[in-house]
């Protein structure tokens, strides 16, 4: 088992003051499902669903409330920093903010390795060419390249620690249609490779029925509908699910 | 980095605040070549000369020459300004790094005790310090640097605290780096430019707080010359010797004013977004 997640809670909590008294707000509500090896997971849901809350906690970014979490059928809280990175590697939505401005897009990437090791720069060359990038890039820093660009590098750098499982979060969010497509296709390669699983996380219906095998619908913190692909296209009595597959459309 | 020292030097004001600190550290640097005279060097037949040829600022009450009076005053300002900022620098970066990076109760401790700091008019809170050790140069400085470090506490705190949550700083997470090296490699270079715009302004306070500790006889002590113990010495012959007590008194403005001026002027290379984190 890939993941196994049981009743998993988290609850946001505002700052209580003398005046103010704290509010809760649960974010994810009894989450409990598993994922297999080799399936790719599409997370989906509307704005403050819980998507990136349980992605972060998946990756241990943040630490959640009660519940268990598995992943590799070993405990998230027994796994060290460094396991950890070698695991889950996360890709955030904005590629803007993923790197340092002030380093080199070399030091950047070098990050992922405790110490320099010979092999490293032929590694960094197979992820890069897995992205379709060149070694050209490595003395140049983060503001010489578009967005799509940063995606591609950011995608190579979180394959770098050959990570078990990559969470990508709204990779597309602030992308031109162009690169969304080209982005879509690396996410492709990296399915077929089958060395890294995918979790992607979108609100956007269509490109994770392109992409995944199964589908999780996430609705202010709760599940509403966990399956394989075409069970969810079928299954259009959930005016939730219809609504996020009609706003799809209405889109294009 | 080129490209922001081209923008600072377009900036007229920064221009001459860089000239007046750059000829400022010059002096300081060859006092002993370019002075005239020794600056302790009295000469009772020459009491409170005016300014002339041969004394450019005039003499002091000693028959001191105060041109080379103030040369020498000028490595006390220096030293000064830049040791205690640097004392501030190294205290107040650092808490503000662990204070915002760490969160939680560390946080509370850390800004609850930089407001304890901060209550305490600290122009009253080093005369209190000074009067219990020994008023040197070096108490200067140490008390300076001690007592001002809260401001740039909380200005690197909340740096801190819109960095740490930047999706670069959870990469390194990710990536298993230890706490060490993301202050040293992602949170310090990216809050450089802060750290600089305030450490000029810092200076020229450091160098007023002095000038004002001297000129109070807590500062430096005679025969030494400082630009505010000169100031002192001026104000008993302020009616019938008045370049006593003008020359420092210029001399302190300038130096000040430069340090506002190139502080305001990196704080405007640095404010347009450009070539911030985009």
């Amino acid at each position: 088992m890939l993941i196994n997640i049981k009743h998993l809670n988290k609850i946001y909590k505002t700052n209580s003051s003398f005046f103010k008294r704290e509010k809760k707000f649960n974010v994810l509500n009894d989450i409990t499902f598993s994922l297999n090896d080799n399936v790719v997971l599409s997370i989906i849901g509307e704005s403050g669903s819980g998507k990136t809350t349980l992605a972060k906690i998946i990756s241990a970014l943040i630490p959640f409330d009660s519940g268990t979490v598995e992943i590799d059928n070993k405990n998230i809280l027994s796994f060290t920093r460094q396991d950890l990175s070698n695991t889950v590697q996360m890709i955030f939505q904005n590629p803007y903010a993923s790197f340092n401005p002030k380093l080199t897009i070399g030091n950047s990437l070098s990050q992922a390795f405790d110490h320099h090791i010979k092999y490293e720069q032929d590694i960094i060359k197979e992820k890069l060419a897995l992205v379709g990038l060149e070694k050209n890039i490595l003395d140049k820093y983060p503001h010489q390249f578009s967005g799509g660009q940063r995606q591609r590098i950011a995608i190579a750098r979180a394959l770098l620690k050959n990570p078990k499982i990559l969470i990508a979060d709204e990779p597309f969010a602030s992308l031109d249609v162009i690169s969304q497509s080209v982005i879509m296709d690396i996410f492709m390669k990296i399915k077929e490779e089958k060395k890294t699983n995918i979790i992607f996380i979108t609100h956007d219906i269509a490109s994770a029925m392109e992409l995944s095998d199964k589908i999780l619908i996430l609705k202010d913190g709760n599940i509403v509908k966990y399956d394989i692909n075409e069970n969810i296209k079928k299954d259009r009595t959930d005016e939730y699910i219809n609504e996020l597959i009609t706003a799809t459309y209405l889109m294009e | 980095m080129g490209n922001n020292i081209k923008k600072l030097l377009k900036n007229k004001f920064a221009v001459i605040g860089l000239t007046i600190i750059f000829l400022l550290i010059f002096v300081a640097v060859f006092a002993s070549v370019i002075s005239p005279y020794t600056p302790s060097e009295q000469n009772l037949s020459e009491r409170l000369l005016k300014p002339s040829m041969e004394h450019f600022f005039g003499t002091d009450d000693l028959g001191r020459d105060i041109f080379t009076r103030m040369i020498y005053g000028s490595r006390i300002s220096l030293i000064v300004g830049f040791i205690s900022v640097l004392i501030i620098l190294i205290i107040g970066t650092f808490l503000g790094i662990v204070s915002g990076f760490y969160g939680g109760k560390i946080d509370y401790v850390i800004m609850r005790f930089t407001d304890i700091v901060l209550c305490f008019p600290i122009f009253f809170l080093i005369l209190l310090i000074i009067a219990f050790l020994e008023p040197n140069i070096y108490n200067v400085m140490i008390v300076i640097g001690f007592t001002s470090w809260p401001g740039l506490a909380r200005l690197v705190r909340a740096e801190v605290l819109s960095l740490k949550e930047r999706e670069f700083i959870l990469v390194a997470k990710m990536m298993a780096l230890s706490n060490i090296k993301i202050f040293t490699v992602h949170i310090l270079p990216n809050i450089i430019s802060p750290l600089m715009v305030y450490s000029s302004l810092a200076i020229g306070g450091a160098i007023l707080t002095e000038s004002s500790l001297s000129f109070l006889g807590l500062g430096v002590q005679p025969p030494m010359p400082s630009w505010g113990q000169i100031l002192t010495s001026g104000k008993d012959y302020i009616y019938i010797a008045w370049w006593l007590s003008i020359f420092p008194g210029i001399a302190i403005l300038l130096t000040v004013l430069s340090f506002n001026l190139v502080g305001e002027a990196i704080r405007d290379v640095f404010d347009p977004k450009e070539d911030h984190i985009e």
